[in-house]
């Protein structure tokens, strides 16, 4: 095995150099505008006072703290809250949801607003007020539907664009690569901030507004059918021909597409539902107990995988799931460090399904997970069942590195 | 009639260019524009100390701006050149992440939160790489906080020694003591971690 940190570290490295690169003109202006801002608002210096004033000055903020902190606690709003996929996520602000490659994510919030992340979209929950939150969408897609209110203020930043929802539902998208913003307008209206559309510009329902380049394309607002919509002024001058975007899958969805979203994902007003909240409502079915650790999986929540899946009985999904499905349970257990669950699901697969090439792969984990001779013991299980598999120099390599090897192969 | 007779007036000086004041004069007078040479001249250097720091974190920003500004609120004493202001900026910088990750894990402790916050993966498609980073920039949390800033200056950002031991205001000794220490300790934390390992395994397999 070479090194390990050299590996992760070159990695890592060079994730750090792109993430840096990406948008870097567009965040280093805005750096720069945000510095100048408050450089400019610089108070003057405070004249020097003696140390008497200073310490009585001390005592009172000191004891007018303590009195705020107590009143502030009984009386304080209360800020939204969401769940991410039907666990309870409280406040997590400035947390960072990533879908994963083949399925979307929901988040509830407890005013029955809902926002769903497009597979391979990044979006951040920035802020959580009483009555409203700040959504940034770092990339791709994501549709949101914003419970209308009388003092409901939300919005969604897309790179330096920001969309002001009152109450509506609509799609939105960020290729931070290529600098497009698109929004699909389906109910309400919303006004949108940002370069391109001087300053600030309004978009209804059923109106798209598509922005080339954000710095030095062009806008767009073509209707949903793809005219152009007459309530917008597209009249940005184009300083060069731009080709036009093809609307992305996510943007074609139908009104009754999102008002499903809306209607399946909203909890209900005022409240907050727990995962066992949820069951007792609707209980899962096998299938979608399994979808549901194994979405949590796929975003590296391992150990809230692992716990979706006690919740509905670990041992009857280990003899009810398909081979391939077992592994990816005694993965998450393994990455979640619950060495025993990882061990009850790899040894009920290698019962369940003796003789496949799966059995092999559980022999092989069994090594990962063991110590000295009883590792030994598991790799020389699997070199024996596929000598020639994909994973028999790893076991080799793994079998030189067992300080004890009994020689002596486990019972399947 | 136009008369072309040479005037008694003063004698006309030849033009000659200004030279512009010098730039930490300028930033002590307050000028805006003094204010934006300064960013432009260093942001990218500073960014890269704070990324060094704590990593692809969405705070990182928010930091840079902060240096900046805690650079003009302290020019007055500014006791270097011209040549040193942008090193003199990028140790506030290197200042801020700290005490941001230190104030971060006391709050984390107070408030039994886990240490799941993961950082921005924007240019990580593979999801294999994906969980990994992850999973090793969540072994980063875990060292000390000085350790983690020399550890990330020197391998994340490929800082020179000389430069991790400027920018973290400690002796070139202290440290190259800090760095093997970080990385001995990253490599032992690595080493037992089911998920890297597999991850690993299979960067060798390719």
């Amino acid at each position: 095995m070479s090194d390990m940190v050299d590996t992760l570290t070159h990695r890592m490295a060079e994730f750090q150099q792109q993430a840096r690169h990406a948008g870097e003109p567009i965040r280093h202006a805005r750096m720069r505008a945000g510095v100048l801002e408050r450089v400019g608002a610089r108070p003057a210096a405070p004249p020097a006072r003696r140390w008497w004033v200073w310490s009585g000055a001390m005592a009172a903020v000191a004891a007018a703290a303590v009195a705020v902190v107590l009143v502030w606690g009984a009386l304080r709003p209360r800020s939204l809250t969401f769940e991410v996929e039907g666990a309870v996520a409280g406040d997590r602000s400035q947390a960072l949801f990533i879908a994963s490659e083949g399925e979307p994510l929901a988040l509830s919030f407890s005013d029955g607003s809902a926002v769903k992340i497009e597979p391979r979209a990044q979006l951040r929950v920035a802020a959580l007020r009483e009555h409203g939150a700040d959504l940034v969408l770092e990339s791709g897609a994501a549709r949101v539907h914003v419970e209308p209110g009388e003092s409901t203020s939300w919005t969604v930043g897309a790179g330096p664009y920001r969309v002001e929802v009152v109450g509506t539902t609509f799609a939105v998208k960020w290729a931070p690569q290529d600098e497009v913003f698109e929004l699909q307008m389906q109910e309400g209206r919303v006004r949108v901030h940002g370069p391109r559309i001087d300053g600030v510009r309004e978009v209804g329902t059923g109106e798209r507004l598509v922005i080339l380049g954000a710095t030095a394309g062009r806008s767009s607002t073509p209707a949903a059918d793809g005219s152009e919509a007459s309530s917008v002024d597209a009249s940005e001058p184009v300083p060069e021909p731009v080709p036009e975007l093809e609307p992305e899958p996510v943007l074609e969805q139908t009104e009754a597409e999102v008002a499903a979203l809306a209607e399946v994902e909203r909890p209900r007003k005022g409240g907050r539902h727990s995962r066992r909240d949820r069951q007792s409502r609707t209980p899962l079915t096998p299938g979608e107990a399994a979808d549901d650790w194994r979405s949590l999986a796929r975003q590296g929540a391992y150990g809230r995988a692992v716990e979706a899946a006690e919740a509905v009985g670990f041992s009857s999904l280990c003899r009810s799931l398909p081979a391939a499905a077992l592994l990816e349970l005694a993965d998450a257990s393994r990455y979640a460090q619950r060495s025993s669950r990882a061990r009850e699901a790899l040894t009920t697969l290698r019962r369940r399904f003796a003789g496949t090439d799966a059995a092999a792969t559980a022999a092989f984990d069994l090594g990962r997970l063991g110590a000295g001779c009883d590792s030994a013991r598991w790799f020389r299980t699997y070199l024996r069942e596929r000598p020639g598999g994909s994973m028999a120099s790893a076991a080799r390599k793994r079998l030189d590195e067992c300080p004890v090897d009994q020689g002596a192969a486990p019972s399947p | 009639m136009i008369s072309t007779a040479p005037s008694s007036a003063a004698p006309v000086l030849p033009l000659r260019p200004v030279a512009p004041a010098p730039l930490l004069a300028r930033l002590r007078a307050g000028e805006s524009a003094a204010v934006a040479e300064l960013f432009d001249r260093h942001v990218k250097a500073v960014e890269r100390a704070v990324h060094g720091v704590m990593g692809p974190d969405p705070e990182a920003e928010d930091l840079v701006q902060d240096a900046f500004v805690a650079a003009m609120r302290g020019i007055e004493g500014f006791r270097g050149d011209e040549r040193t202001l942008g090193a003199w900026v990028r140790g506030i910088a290197v200042r801020l992440a700290l005490k941001k990750i230190r104030w971060r894990r006391t709050r984390r402790w107070l408030s039994w939160q886990g240490t799941d916050e993961v950082p921005t993966l924007h240019a990580v498609t593979h999801t294999d790489t994906q969980a990994a980073l992850r999973r090793a920039y969540a072994l980063l949390e875990r060292l000390p906080a000085v350790e983690r800033a020399a550890f990330g200056l020197r391998f994340l950002e490929g800082m020179q020694l000389e430069e991790v031991a400027d920018a973290l205001g400690v002796s070139l000794a202290t440290a190259k003591r800090r760095i093997r220490k970080a990385r001995e300790r990253f490599a032992g934390l690595a080493a037992g971690d089911a998920l890297l390992r597999d991850w690993q395994e299979r960067q060798d397999g390719r």
